[in-house]
């Protein structure tokens, strides 16, 4: 067996706060991008006809609503991988066992997947009815951060080329032709590759995202000691993805989906979600790097400024199972107020919603921290 | 690297460069904010740059097999078992842009905002189309009286929006051909009114049955012809006569006539009866009596 990386360096413990700051602050963000995502999603009529597998737009402000959420899965997926990383070095720094230190997130991703099938199926309509046999986001995150555990103690550079390899294989893997009333073929390929009913997250090309977000942790986290570096290699990388995304793009062939008129237009923005093609893997994955890029530097000019996501980007299962229950406990207590506004009512909702959630995660942060409870510990 | 020796001021403002460049052109919309309504009634969004596609909306009963042209076009339609309805979209400046091929949603929104049919169209490089079709039900059983609107969706981007609207019948026959059938002995040609009108007639030598036949509430938005038959049927229910009719509804109301001898080598004494068909559909009959002076 090899040994793990030796990735904790004395400054980077001394440090330990300030360098988890962005990352917190950065899904902290994620989440409230999430939470107005989800607002939307209740009270912004365009959801009568918004199809998300095959996404129109009304108009500019729609565009942006849904666009906004579109940052969010690459965004946690890569937060949960460079945490993994992280988290894994760390114990294995104090002297935990390898095999203990994976069992912890074996342990942790299969809560993940068992709150998806109980607590988030059930939320998203209200607790009306219990649908445990569906997949979601936060299952897809439990199962990546699973597989994560096999080679997170690989070099950087090999998990890099093991992440870049899945996204090419699932972009080929797409084109497997499916039967999906076919129960085993639906669960085998919604599982991993394909997008519907059963699951709109595949394993394989967001687990590709965690892969490469435990690649960026070795940046941020161990190699790059200082904020500049990390601005600097940050964009540097994003700005690579986004070429290489806008090179697949422009190519119109492999890698992409769906068509698009013009650079920059909607439909060049919008290829498929669900799954994502390689070129939406790519460019997300720029807009992750350079998101946490800004959130590096925008920490360092006016930290207050993001002092908001700071709570809810440490306990973000906590965030996101309490907001979307109780929205949607709040939409089947009234139903009138159910996809009835517009973008304006999205954005009251989510200030709202805020202003309920903020006080909340303070409070559970509290408990968690000082709570030696095992699933406590584990949301 | 070199690049890390940059200051921290450049860095800055390279940031808010980024920041600026991304939230100005983040998914440029190619289309005005407000829309203008043309004489037809169809709210469009201008594109910003002026030969880029743009679409017109029509909506009709139907497509005529014969011209392909649109019939019983308008914005209100009634909600009636088997009717359907069509949109036509007229794409210009279509012939402009030949290069790529092109992404089409045509989504259909109920009464209530919801969208019940989305249609995707992709008109590739070879197909060189300048119209878009699609139909929906107006059965009674799936659509219900209101306003509905149709989305003409140019690269997931709004084009243009018609609304139309579905209404009750009154009556459930009320769009149905109505037929009144009259016998008598004789038509007059120039008055177009039958003598003698009966429904029992004694048997002569020499001597006929005529019907005049006035159908009414024909379908006039409809160019294609309409085919009637009369079928005079005997005692025994057998028909000795049968004559067709072609019809182009160009007025609402038409005559048809038939005649057959009742002389008495042909004919014996009972109840015979006449029946109007539309198509396979019988759409009238009236009973009459032949008797032996």
């Amino acid at each position: 067996m090899k040994k793990p990386e030796k990735s904790v360096k004395p400054h980077a413990v001394q440090n330990e706060k300030k360098r988890f700051d962005f990352i917190d602050q950065f899904r902290g963000f994620i989440g409230v991008l999430m939470l107005l995502g989800h607002t939307s999603y209740y009270f912004n009529s365009v959801w009568k006809q918004l199809d998300p597998f095959d996404p129109l737009f009304p108009s500019h402000a729609q565009f942006l609503l849904r666009y906004a959420g579109y940052l969010c899965a690459p965004g946690f997926l890569m937060m949960a991988g460079a945490m993994v990383w992280w988290s894994y070095n760390r114990r294995i720094s104090k002297g935990i066992g390898d095999w203990q230190a994976r069992w912890y997130f074996i342990q942790r991703g299969l809560l993940l997947v068992i709150i998806q099938m109980t607590w988030v199926n059930s939320s998203w309509g209200g607790f009306q009815t219990f649908r445990p046999f569906h997949l979601g986001i936060i299952a897809s995150i439990g199962i990546s951060m699973i597989l994560l555990t096999l080679i997170i103690r690989w070099k950087w550079y090999a998990r890099l080329g093991v992440g870049l390899f899945i996204m090419l294989l699932h972009a080929v893997l797409l084109d497997i032709d499916y039967d999906s009333t076919v129960i085993w073929q639906r669960v085998v390929m919604q599982t991993f590759v394909d997008a519907g009913d059963f699951n709109k997250y595949p394993v394989l090309p967001w687990f590709a995202m965690a892969v490469l977000g435990s690649v960026m942790a070795n940046g941020w986290l161990k190699f790059w000691e200082t904020d500049k570096k990390r601005i600097l290699y940050g964009l540097a990388i994003a700005g690579c993805a986004f070429g290489l995304a806008i090179f697949i793009r422009m190519q119109r062939g492999f890698g992409n989906i769906d068509l698009f008129s013009d650079f920059f237009s909607y439909s060049f923005l919008v290829d498929q979600k669900y799954p994502p093609s390689l070129f939406m893997n790519l460019w997300f994955f720029g807009l992750v790097v350079l998101g946490v890029t800004f959130f590096i530097a925008i920490g360092k000019i006016v930290p207050k400024l993001l002092v908001i996501f700071t709570i809810p980007g440490k306990v973000p299962m906590f965030f996101y199972g309490v907001h979307l229950a109780i929205l949607g406990v709040f939409t089947r207590l009234f139903p009138q107020y159910y996809r009835e506004g517009g973008v304006n009512t999205a954005l009251i909702g989510m200030v709202l919603m805020l202003l309920v959630m903020l006080p909340l995660c303070r409070w559970f942060y509290g408990i968690k921290r000082r709570s030696n409870n095992y699933l406590i510990q584990m949301i | 690297m070199t690049f890390t020796k940059l200051s921290d001021r450049t860095i800055r403002d390279g940031l808010f460069l980024i920041l600026i460049v991304f939230s100005v052109f983040y998914g440029c919309s190619s289309r005005e904010n407000k829309f203008v309504e043309d004489e037809n009634h169809t709210h469009f969004f201008l594109p910003k740059v002026t030969d880029d596609i743009s679409a017109d909306v029509l909506f009709c009963r139907k497509i005529s097999k014969k011209s392909g042209k649109p019939l019983g076009t308008g914005n209100i339609f009634k909600i009636k078992k088997e009717a359907s309805l069509t949109a036509i979209v007229e794409l210009k400046n279509r012939p402009l842009i030949h290069n790529t091929d092109l992404m089409f949603h045509l989504d259909w929104i109920d009464s209530e905002g919801k969208s019940f049919f989305l249609k995707p169209i992709i008109l590739t490089v070879k197909d060189t189309s300048t119209f878009l079709t699609s139909s929906i039900s107006l059965d009674p059983e799936i659509r219900s009286p209101g306003i509905y609107n149709l989305r003409v969706y140019y690269f997931r981007e709004l084009i243009a929006e018609k609304s139309f609207e579905l209404i009750n019948m009154l009556r459930e026959d009320e769009d149905d051909i109505f037929a009144k059938i009259e016998l008598g002995r004789k038509l007059n040609k120039s008055t177009n009114l039958l003598e003698s009108v009966d429904s029992v007639f004694a048997i002569r030598r020499k001597s006929n049955v005529q019907s005049l036949i006035t159908l009414s509430n024909l379908p006039v938005w409809d160019d294609e012809t309409l085919t009637f038959s009369i079928e005079w049927v005997n005692p025994e229910g057998k028909t000795f006569f049968k004559k067709k009719f072609s019809v182009e509804p160009k007025a609402e109301t038409i005559h048809l006539n038939s005649s057959v001898s009742v002389s008495p080598e042909k004919r014996e004494p009972g109840q015979y009866q006449l029946i109007l068909y539309h198509g396979r559909k019988q759409l009238a009959s009236k009973r009459f009596s032949l008797y032996k002076k």
